[in-house]
C-alpha cells in the first residue's frame, strides 16, 4: 500500500521509501529470547533466517539499498555479539545500514561511536524517522516505539498507523506483542492500515472521543459491540 | 509394578459406645461432654485409625469428619514417648527462640550460590540439624482459607481438650500456606509444629528443601481433606507425588513405617476412585462411608417472558429480582449461586439498589474480589450480619459459613455433584433440611434444572475422573525432586509410579520429560537451557540460582492475568497520604478497554476509572450506572452423564405425549415433581417439536437442516455434552472441507451441535454416516485442533506449569511481548523445534481430553452404524435446536477464510 505518495507499507512491518530505496524498520528487539533465558524461562534460541525472512522478503521484491532502524535494535542493552551478527547478515542481504535511531530499550548504543547513531532523529527526505519515545518538534515524522495492533478476537493484529505528517510503523519484531491503538487518544483520526494474512488493508480511521459515561459508552464506541461479539 | 490398592469397607458400624471406647479417656469424657453421641462417620472411623489403618472417611458436610480424623491422632501424640519428640516429652518449661539461642548444628544458611556438586554433601548437614520437636502430622487442605478455618478450630478444640489432659499444652498447630510470612516459615522449620496444616502446592515448596525434607522425614500422619475436589484436577496429581515423596522420606528414616494416610471427603461416587488415589498403588485403605441422609428439599421454578402480559417484566433480571423479594424476606440468610462473575455483580448491584435498606447486608463473593474482602464477607456470613450473598461458584467449597437458610441457583450449576455440594452449604448442622431453589431463564434451563433436582434427590452423582498423568506437573515434581539432592533414575520412575494418577507412566514419557529438563530434544540435540545437571545415572538440579528461582514458580493453578482495581482514598484533613485499597481484579483484556471516566460494577459497587499507577487501576466510588466487567470463564456446561439423563428424559417425556397430553403433564407433575408454569412451558415445546420436526430418539441421530439465502444450517442432535460435541463438530468441519472444500463456523452446545455451510446439493443420510466415520477420528481431530487457540492456549498454561515460562521470571515480566507471547510466538517456536515435545504433547491431550470430550464423541461414532440416521430438511429452526443450539455463542475459531477475517477488520473499524 502507497502513502503519502513516497512511502509503501509492506506486509513485512516495514515501509519503504522509495525515492531514496530506503527500508524503515522500528522495534527489532533483538535478543528477547536471550533476555527471558537470563530471567529463568526455558525458551529457544533466536532462529535467525526466520527472524531475518520479512527482510529477506522486502530486498527481494522492492529495490532497496539502505536500512534506517528507528529505536529499541535492541530488547535490553547494545550486545556487540547479537550486533555483529545481524550486521553480518544484513549486509549478505544487500542492505547497507545507514542510520540507527536509539531507543529507549537500547541502552549503551549511544556510545558506540562506530555506528551511525542518530539521537535526535535521523532525515531521510523531508521526514524525519524518529523512535517516538520523546517528545519532538519535527513536522514530518515516521515513529515506532508504539507497536500499533488492532485488536481481534482477543488477539492483536499489527497495523501502521498513517496520519496528516506521521507515520507510525508496526514493530518489526514478532516478540513484540503490540499496543491496542484504541487505548491512545493520541491516534484517533489517523488512519489504520493493517497487516491480514499478509496483506496491508486499509481499515479505515480510528475512532472516537472519550467516553464519560454508561450513557455515553455504547454511543461513542459503536465498534465495542462488535469487537466483543467478534 | 506393584498391584493396586487393596479396599476394605468396615463391617457394621460400631455402637457410639464401642467407638469412644477406642478413644478411651479422657477423650472419650471431652467428647461426650462438649460434642455429645459421635456420628456414624466417627463411629467407623475411630476403631480403624485406631488399628493404624490408611482410611477414607466420605460423609455429608457436618458429619464431624475433622474429629474423626483427628482425635485418635491427638490421642496418639499425647502417647509418645520422649524419642519420639513429641508431646509429653518436651518440656513444657516455655522455649524461648530469639537470635540469643544457639543455632542448632547444621542449620546456617547454606552459601546462596550452591553448584550442584556441592549438594552431595547435604545429606550430612541434613541429620546433623534435627529440630527440636517433630512434625507428626500433616494436614492439606484444597483452599487457603481451609487451612486457616481448621486450625482455628483445631486450636479451639485442643485448647477444651486440656482441661482433660495437660499433656496436651505441649502439642503445637502450625499453618503454612502461600499467605504465611517468612518469619512464620523460618520459625516452622527451627521449631517444627506438631500438627502442620497447608495446601498441596505449599506443600511441594516445603518438600523441594532439604531442611524440610529432613523434618518431614518423622511424620507418621497424613490427613488429606476434601479428597473429591483434588482428584480430577492437575493439584490432584501434585498432591498424590507430594504424598509419595513424603512417604519415601519417611521410609529413608523409618524402613518399616509407613505414612498413615487419612482422607476426608464429601459425598462422592465411586468410592473406590477415592481411596486408590489417597493412598496410592500396592496399598490398603478403608472406606468409612456415611450416606447422606439429610432431608433435601429442590424446587424448581421457571421464570418465563411473560407473552403479551405488559405488566410483568420483561427482562430475566426484573423477573428475578421480583421472585427472590419474598425468598430473601422469608429466610434470614439466602445464598444466591450465580455460576459466573458477571451475573454475581449485576445482581448484587441490582439488589442493592431494590433493596436499599439492606445495603450493608447484601454481600458478593467472587475469585476476583481482594482476599481482605472476601475474607470480610466471610466473617460477617459466618456471623450471621448479612441477608443475602451473591456468589458465583467460589463459596462452593470451603469455610463453615454458618447458618445458610436457602440456597438460591440462578441457572443450573450443571452436575448434581455442584448441586449437591453447593446445597450442602445450606442447613449445615446434622439433620438439617437442606433447602434448594432453582430459578430458571430459558426452556433447556428448566429441564436441565427439572432433571439435575431429580438426580439429586436420587443421590445420581457424576462420578469421579482421576486426571490422568499431567507431564507438566510431573516436570515441577522432578525439578523439585532434583533441588534435595542426586536422584537416580529409576528410583525416581518407581517413586512417581506408586501415585495413583501415574501408575501407568511409561519409561519413554518419563525420559522425555527428563530430557526436557536437562535442555535436549528427542534427538538428544541441545535446543533449551537445561534445568538438571547429570552424574551418569543420577540427576539433580543445576544450580541453586535456578532452585530457588523455580521454586517460586511452583504450582499449577494457572490464573488469567489479572488487573488489579484499586480504591482511591482521599487525604484526610490532618495531613495523611492519599492512598488505596484493593478492591478485587479485572482481566487485562478489560481493562485495556477502559478509558478514563468509565464506570463499572465490582464487590456490587460502582466505581469510575480514574488512571493507572503501577500496573493497578485506581478507581473512585461513584452514583450512578456502571457496566459489568467481562471475565472470561470455561461456562457451565452440563456434565456428560446429565447430558445423557437429559436426553433420556426428553424421550421418555415424548413417549407421555404420545399416550395423549393428560399422560405427559402427570409424568412431569408425578415423575418430576414440575409445577403448572413448567408443565404448560414444556407442552409446548415438545408439540411444537413434534409438529415442525421429531423428538431425538436414543437410538438414532437426527439432522436436521434449513436453508437460508445462501448457507444452510445443519443441526445434529446428540446425547453429548458441549465438550464432545465440540470434538464432533471440530472433526466433522475438517472433514467437510478437507473432502467437500465446504467451509464454515459451527455452533457447539450441550445436545447438540450446528454447522453454517454454504448453499450446496443436499448430503444424504448415507453422506453423513461417511462423514460421521469413527475411523481415524482422533488424528483428524489432531489435525483440527491444530492451530486452534484452544491448543495455544492449554499450550501457554501447561508451559507455566511444566516451567518453561515462568509466573515470576527473575527481574520481572519483560513486557514487550505481552500476555500472549506464549500462544502467539513460543507455541510456533516450539511445533518448528520440537513437534514431538513432551509439553505440547500434553497440551494435545489436554485438547482432547478436556476442551473436547474425544473418548465420549467416539463412543457415539462408533455406536452409530448400528442407529439410524434421520435427515430432516426444515423451513424454520426447530425448537429443541432453538433451546439448546442457537443460544451457544458461535465459536468462531473453526474454519474462517482470510476473506472473511478481511471483511469483519474492516467492518469493526469502520462500522
Amino acid at each position: 500500500m502507497r502513502v503519502f505518495q513516497e512511502w509503501i507499507l509492506t506486509p513485512w512491518r516495514l515501509a519503504i521509501h522509495e525515492p531514496t530505496r530506503t527500508a524503515v524498520v522500528a522495534d527489532m528487539h533483538l535478543g528477547y529470547d536471550l533476555a527471558r533465558r537470563q530471567a529463568g524461562e526455558a525458551v529457544p534460541n533466536i532462529d535467525w533466517d526466520g527472524y531475518l525472512a520479512p527482510l529477506h522478503a522486502a530486498v527481494s521484491t522492492h529495490d532497496i539499498e539502505s536500512l534506517v532502524i528507528a529505536g529499541d535494535l535492541f530488547e535490553k542493552a547494545f550486545d556487540p555479539e547479537l550486533w555483529r551478527h545481524l550486521r553480518k547478515r544484513l549486509s549478505g542481504m544487500g542492505f547497507s545500514i545507514v542510520a540507527i535511531v536509539p531507543g529507549n530499550h537500547d541502552r549503551g548504543l549511544c556510545e558506540q561511536k562506530k555506528l551511525p547513531i542518530y539521537p535526535d532523529g535521523f532525515m531521510l527526505a523531508k521526514w524525519t524517522i524518529l523512535h517516538g519515545h520523546g517528545a519532538s518538534q519535527a513536522d514530518k515524522t515516521v515513529l515506532g516505539h508504539w507497536h500499533p495492533c488492532v485488536l481481534r478476537r482477543g488477539r492483536k493484529t499489527p497495523c501502521y498507523l498513517v496520519g496528516p505528517r506521521r507515520l507510525v510503523l508496526p514493530a518489526y519484531s514478532h516478540d513484540a506483542a503490540g499496543v491496542n491503538i484504541w487505548r491512545h487518544p493520541e491516534w484517533r483520526g489517523m488512519r489504520c492500515c493493517a497487516i491480514v494474512d499478509g496483506v496491508v488493508i486499509d481499515a479505515g480511521f480510528v475512532p472516537g472521543k472519550s467516553a464519560g459515561t454508561h450513557a455515553t459508552n455504547k454511543k461513542s464506541r459503536p465498534w465495542e459491540g462488535r469487537l466483543q461479539r467478534s | 509394578m506393584a498391584s493396586d490398592a487393596t479396599l476394605t469397607f468396615p463391617g457394621p458400624c460400631p455402637s457410639p459406645e464401642r467407638a469412644l471406647l477406642t478413644l478411651g479417656d479422657p477423650y472419650a469424657a471431652w467428647f461426650r461432654e462438649t460434642i455429645g453421641v459421635p456420628t456414624a462417620a466417627q463411629c467407623q472411623a475411630w476403631p480403624s485409625l485406631h488399628r493404624g489403618e490408611n482410611l477414607l472417611v466420605a460423609a455429608p458436610t457436618a458429619s464431624g469428619k475433622t474429629l474423626a480424623a483427628f482425635l485418635p491422632i491427638i490421642k496418639k501424640l499425647t502417647g509418645m514417648t520422649k524419642a519420639d519428640g513429641v508431646a509429653g516429652a518436651e518440656s513444657s518449661k516455655p522455649r524461648t527462640l530469639g537470635l540469643t539461642e544457639p543455632r542448632p548444628l547444621g542449620s546456617s544458611p547454606l552459601p546462596r550460590f550452591l553448584t550442584g556438586a556441592a549438594l552431595t554433601a547435604l545429606p550430612g548437614l541434613r541429620t546433623a540439624s534435627a529440630p527440636a520437636t517433630r512434625l507428626a502430622c500433616l494436614y492439606i487442605t484444597p483452599l487457603k482459607a481451609l487451612s486457616r478455618d481448621a486450625a482455628k478450630n483445631l486450636r479451639r478444640h485442643l485448647q477444651e481438650l486440656r482441661r482433660f489432659d495437660p499433656r496436651l499444652r505441649t502439642i503445637r498447630v502450625g499453618l503454612r500456606t502461600g499467605d504465611s510470612s517468612a518469619k512464620a516459615r523460618r520459625l516452622h522449620l527451627e521449631r517444627p509444629p506438631h500438627i502442620l496444616l497447608t495446601t498441596p502446592e505449599s506443600l511441594a515448596i516445603m518438600l523441594s528443601q532439604s531442611r524440610w525434607c529432613d523434618v518431614f522425614r518423622n511424620l507418621r500422619w497424613v490427613v488429606v481433606d476434601e479428597v473429591h475436589a483434588l482428584i480430577g484436577n492437575k493439584r490432584g496429581a501434585d498432591l498424590a507425588l507430594s504424598l509419595e515423596r513424603l512417604e519415601t522420606l519417611v521410609a529413608e528414616r523409618h524402613p518399616s513405617r509407613a505414612l498413615q494416610r487419612i482422607g476426608l471427603s464429601g459425598t462422592c461416587v465411586p468410592l473406590d476412585i477415592a481411596a486408590r488415589f489417597l493412598v496410592g498403588v500396592g496399598r490398603r485403605c478403608t472406606i468409612a462411608h456415611q450416606a447422606d441422609r439429610a432431608p433435601m428439599e429442590l424446587i424448581v421454578e421457571h421464570l418465563p417472558a411473560e407473552r403479551g402480559d405488559s405488566a410483568r417484566p420483561a427482562g430475566f433480571m426484573a423477573r428475578l429480582i421480583e421472585r427472590l423479594t419474598p425468598e430473601l424476606a422469608r429466610n434470614r440468610t439466602t445464598l444466591i449461586f450465580t455460576n459466573i462473575r458477571s451475573i454475581a455483580e449485576r445482581l448484587t448491584w441490582v439488589l442493592r439498589r431494590r433493596f436499599p435498606s439492606w445495603t450493608e447486608q447484601i454481600a458478593v463473593h467472587h475469585s476476583s474480589l481482594a482476599v481482605e474482602r472476601r475474607r470480610r464477607v466471610e466473617r460477617r456470613l459466618k456471623k450471621g450480619k448479612l441477608r443475602v450473598v451473591v456468589t458465583s461458584t467460589s463459596l462452593e467449597l470451603g469455610i463453615d459459613i454458618g447458618s445458610v437458610d436457602s440456597v438460591v441457583f440462578v441457572h443450573p450449576p450443571g452436575g448434581v455433584a455442584r448441586t449437591i455440594q453447593r446445597l450442602g452449604r445450606s442447613g449445615h448442622k446434622p439433620g438439617q433440611p437442606r433447602r434448594g431453589l432453582f430459578l430458571t431463564a430459558g426452556i433447556a434451563e428448566l429441564l436441565e434444572a427439572t432433571v439435575t433436582a431429580a438426580s439429586g434427590s436420587a443421590g445420581q452423582l457424576e462420578p469421579l475422573k482421576v486426571v490422568d498423568e499431567p507431564h507438566d506437573v510431573l516436570c515441577q515434581h522432578l525439578v523439585g525432586m532434583a533441588m534435595t539432592g542426586w536422584r537416580s533414575r529409576s528410583e525416581t520412575l518407581n517413586i512417581i509410579r506408586r501415585a495413583f494418577p501415574y501408575r501407568k507412566l511409561n519409561e519413554a514419557d518419563f525420559e522425555h520429560c527428563l530430557a526436557y529438563l536437562s535442555g535436549k530434544k528427542s534427538n538428544g540435540a541441545d535446543w533449551l537451557p537445561s534445568r538438571l545437571q547429570w552424574r551418569g545415572n543420577e540427576f539433580a538440579i543445576i544450580n541453586q540460582w535456578t532452585a530457588s528461582l523455580l521454586r517460586r514458580n511452583f504450582g499449577s493453578i494457572i490464573n488469567e492475568e489479572p488487573r488489579a482495581i484499586r480504591l482511591l482514598i482521599p487525604a484526610s484533613d490532618n495531613n495523611t497520604e492519599p492512598r488505596s485499597l484493593p478492591v478485587g481484579t479485572v482481566e487485562e483484556a478489560y481493562a485495556d478497554r477502559l478509558r478514563p471516566g468509565d464506570r463499572f460494577v465490582l464487590d456490587g459497587r460502582c466505581f469510575q476509572f480514574r488512571r493507572h499507577e503501577d500496573g493497578a487501576l485506581l478507581v473512585e466510588e461513584v452514583a450512578g450506572s456502571p457496566i459489568v466487567p467481562h471475565w472470561t470463564t470455561g461456562g457451565w456446561h452440563l456434565a456428560p452423564e446429565l447430558a445423557r439423563r437429559l436426553f433420556v428424559f426428553r424421550c421418555q417425556a415424548a413417549e407421555a405425549l404420545r399416550d395423549g397430553l393428560q399422560a405427559f403433564a402427570d409424568f412431569l407433575r408425578l415423575e418430576y415433581g414440575l409445577e403448572d408454569a413448567g408443565i404448560a412451558e414444556l407442552t409446548r415445546l415438545f408439540l411444537m417439536q413434534e409438529t415442525i420436526s421429531e423428538i431425538p430418539a436414543l437410538d438414532c441421530l437426527l439432522i436436521e437442516s434449513i436453508d437460508n439465502d445462501a448457507r444452510q444450517e445443519v443441526y445434529f442432535h446428540t446425547p453429548l455434552s458441549r465438550a464432545a460435541n465440540d470434538a464432533m463438530a471440530r472433526v466433522l468441519a475438517w472433514r467437510l472441507y478437507r473432502e467437500r472444500g465446504l467451509e464454515g463456523p459451527a455452533v457447539v452446545a450441550d445436545l447438540g451441535f450446528m454447522l453454517s455451510l454454504p448453499t450446496c446439493q443436499p448430503l444424504t443420510p448415507d453422506a453423513w454416516r461417511g462423514l460421521l466415520a469413527a475411523e481415524r477420528f482422533a488424528d483428524d481431530l489432531s489435525e483440527a485442533v491444530s492451530e486452534s487457540p484452544s491448543l495455544r492456549d492449554r499450550f501457554a498454561r501447561v508451559a507455566m506449569t511444566g516451567l518453561m515460562v515462568l509466573r515470576q521470571p527473575w527481574g520481572g515480566r519483560r513486557k514487550v511481548g505481552g500476555r500472549d507471547w506464549v500462544q502467539r510466538r513460543l507455541f510456533e517456536q516450539v511445533r518448528h523445534h520440537e513437534p514431538d515435545f513432551v509439553l505440547l504433547r500434553q497440551a494435545e491431550r489436554e485438547v482432547h481430553r478436556e476442551v473436547c470430550d474425544a473418548p465420549a464423541a467416539l463412543s457415539f461414532l462408533e455406536a452409530l452404524p448400528s442407529m439410524e440416521v434421520r435427515f430432516r430438511s426444515l423451513s424454520e429452526v426447530s425448537p429443541f435446536a432453538a433451546a439448546w443450539t442457537q443460544p451457544a455463542q458461535i465459536s468462531a475459531e473453526l474454519a474462517e477464510t482470510p476473506g472473511n477475517v478481511l471483511e469483519r477488520l474492516h467492518h469493526q473499524l469502520v462500522g
